[in-house]
């Protein structure tokens, strides 16, 4: 099995320098190929975490490597549905390095397996899916705000370099945002009340440390900026710089949190 | 078998020579029946004409007679003689003519590189030419790739990307900002020429609604029935604003029409939906500091000229990308060139070798009074072989260099030595 995530490391990997080079030359033929990499990679990665549920019994939840893991599969997976969905091609150059640096640091942690660990909370399973899933949804956010932030920057002082040629539309990177935040911010939120639940139930009280309170710091973001957009139309310049910093906050609260196990 | 070029472009010839010697399409049939009749030599060719070039593709067995008879007749067509032609002409052949003619259809050779108007123009010389079935093999080949190697250069590069023009450029630049601006309002503030370039430009790209504002109101109802539009009255600029996305400003105003503050306000009001606007007024309209504003973006009539220059350095990158892709294609056309000439070629050297046997065999056999028919049979037999042995060596090397990228000087040095005449 890990073999198997070796080698869809080095698909993501092919697939990120394909992306990287497309970015450069805008070789059709390049987006194909990165696309077609990332594709097998995933799919190789699916397959790997299935034949390692198979043996564990449980989801990839259990240590820091199983969480690195399974965030590069939910970063590809949901790069993969958006590159589809929005047509963007420099999506891939954007969030294909956030993926692979998830997978590479993987390597540095034991990739020890705890078969047979006792399904211990449906809650606790519950929240730590969801927040997997919001991640993704949030490297999309946070990439679409990167290309956001380097577009408007060269059309507010009308420099028009490589980056003005190679980005796609303000218009359209602010529809990632939109549709980004929409599936992630519900998530999030359900997945913390899962949180809640969970440690109430197991400890009696709500657990309070740094991560957390961090964490709790992201989502607030999130928060402020949904309520932002759909009530004060925030958008654009404004929308995408909070997706960004919500995602700074989001990585701080996961290296605490994976720091502390 | 060999291709040349005869023509002169932009580059090469000034405009009075150009529209001298331009062929209207009416008169291209006619054009290339006469130069069949007069130039018999040229086996098969293709006349391009457009504004900006006039071009003689031909193929021909002798590359310097040929060249001078299609410049002869070139300058008797059009009363010219041939050394003032020659002041205006360039000439390829070979592989620079290949090359020449994926250039010209990719857009390369063209003034505005990577304008989109030259492949049809080509690919109607062509077609012209191929209903009065003055093309073969070797120049239906050549074009139908050529077309190929241009869509090819379109898809794989970006030769074709940038707007080149102070209009579409604005138009380009409104498409980054909105993505798409199908459902897009447009509001023009005044009246042009430009203004109205820019505005076709956006309706084309699918802006849904245009209202026009201006100080004589009988003015702007003028403008907006010819776009299709709704005019506006100058003093609800305010209100008429915020449902606008796009606004083209180009008043005679001494004083800006649209200040920072009047633009923040509005902005506000539309949820910070952005704004682009484009002021081609001098003096400007804008307030330029309303470029400052969140989700709001001015440019003026500078601005959008730079815009033309970057996209301009931007084609000439890509048009390197583009000779790249160009010289690997000409290499292959090349190479099947080559393979169509080695069989007519090994053909000919085989016809020639056996008519020289057959001669001097006629000749001995009638000095030989004494020789019987079976003798004549063995004498036959031996010369023949002699010929196939003498001839087996330089057959066989010719087929295995015709493969290699020096082939057609291979060729070429064999019919040369061997004065094969087609």
């Amino acid at each position: 099995m890990t073999a198997t995530f070796a080698l869809a490391t080095f698909c993501y990997f092919i697939g990120m320098i394909k992306y990287l080079l497309h970015l450069g030359l805008r070789n059709r033929t390049l987006f194909i190929l990165a696309t077609v990499m990332i594709a097998i990679g995933f799919a190789l990665e699916t397959v790997g975490l299935y034949q390692r549920s198979l043996v564990t019994g449980h989801g990839p939840y259990t240590n820091v490597y199983e969480y690195l893991v399974f965030l590069g599969w939910v970063v590809f997976g949901v790069f993969l549905v958006a590159e589809g969905y929005f047509k963007l091609t420099p999506l891939g150059a954007f969030m294909a390095p956030i993926g692979f640096l998830l997978m590479l640091i993987s390597f540095a942690f034991s990739p020890e397996m705890e078969p047979g660990l006792p399904v211990r909370a449906w809650w606790l399973t519950m929240h730590r899916t969801l927040s997997f899933l919001s991640f993704g949804a949030f490297s999309l956010v946070f990439a679409a705000g990167v290309m956001y932030l380097i577009q408007e920057r060269q059309l507010k002082h009308k420099r028009f370099g490589g980056w003005y040629h190679r980005l796609p539309p303000l218009g359209a990177l602010d529809d990632v945002n939109r549709v980004g935040i929409i599936f992630g911010f519900p998530i999030i939120t359900v997945s913390a009340l899962a949180a809640m639940i969970w440690s109430s139930q197991s400890y009696g009280k709500f657990l309070f440390n740094y991560s957390i309170a961090i964490l709790l710091a992201g989502w607030l973001i999130y928060a402020v900026l949904i309520a932002g957009r759909f009530s004060f139309g925030w958008r654009g310049k404004r929308a995408a710089a909070m997706g960004v910093a919500g995602y700074a906050v989001m990585i701080a609260a996961l290296v605490i949190h994976f720091g502390s196990k | 078998m060999n291709l040349v070029v005869l023509g002169l472009n932009h580059n090469s010839a000034p405009v009075e020579i150009r529209e001298k010697l331009s062929i209207s399409s009416a008169k291209l049939g006619e054009h290339l029946s006469t130069l069949k009749e007069r130039v018999p030599e040229a086996r098969e060719e293709v006349i391009l004409s457009t504004c900006n070039r006039v071009e003689i593709y031909a193929l021909v067995s002798d590359i310097k007679k040929g060249i001078a008879s299609l410049k002869k007749f070139m300058a008797d067509y059009h009363e010219l003689d041939v050394a003032t032609l020659e002041n205006y002409t360039y000439v390829y052949a070979l592989e620079e003519a290949v090359e020449h003619l994926f250039k010209v259809s990719s857009s390369l050779d063209s003034m505005v590189v990577g304008e989109p108007q030259i492949l049809g123009q080509v690919k109607s010389a062509y077609k012209a030419a191929r209903e009065l079935s003055v093309t073969g093999t070797v120049l239906n080949n050549l074009f139908e790739r050529s077309f190929s190697v241009a869509k090819r250069i379109r898809t794989e590069t970006g030769i074709a990307e940038n707007a080149v023009s102070v209009s579409y450029a604005a138009v380009e630049l409104a498409r980054k900002i909105f993505g798409d601006l199908s459902g897009k309002t447009t509001l023009l503030i005044g009246a042009g020429e430009m203004i109205e370039l820019a505005l076709k430009h956006l309706v084309a790209q699918g802006v849904k609604t245009v209202l026009v504002a201006n100080r004589t109101y009988e003015r702007a109802v003028e403008l907006a029935t010819k776009f299709n539009g709704e005019a506006v009255h100058f003093d609800h600029l305010h209100e008429e604003l915020k449902r606008c996305d796009i606004v083209i400003s180009s008043t005679g105003a001494p004083h800006f029409v649209v200040r920072k503050e009047l633009a923040a306000q509005v902005i506000a009001e539309r949820a910070n939906r952005p704004m682009f606007f484009i002021d081609i007024a001098v003096p400007r309209d804008i307030e330029p500091s309303v470029n400052e504003i969140d989700n709001c973006y001015v440019y003026d009539i500078d601005d959008l000229k730079s815009v033309v220059e970057s996209n301009l350095a931007e084609r000439a990158k890509e048009a390197r990308k583009a000779e790249e892709i160009i010289r690997g294609e000409v290499a292959q056309f090349l190479s099947w060139l080559d393979h169509l000439e080695v069989a007519p070629t090994i053909t000919e050297l085989r016809a020639k070798a056996d008519a020289i046997r057959v001669m001097e065999m006629e000749k001995t056999v009638k000095r030989l009074t004494s020789i019987s028919d079976k003798d004549k049979e063995t004498l036959d037999k031996m010369t023949a072989a002699i010929v196939n042995k003498i001839l087996h060596a330089p057959v066989v090397n010719l087929k295995k260099h015709a493969e290699t990228d020096d082939g057609h000087s291979y060729i070429q040095a064999l019919r040369n030595l061997f004065e094969l005449e087609k």
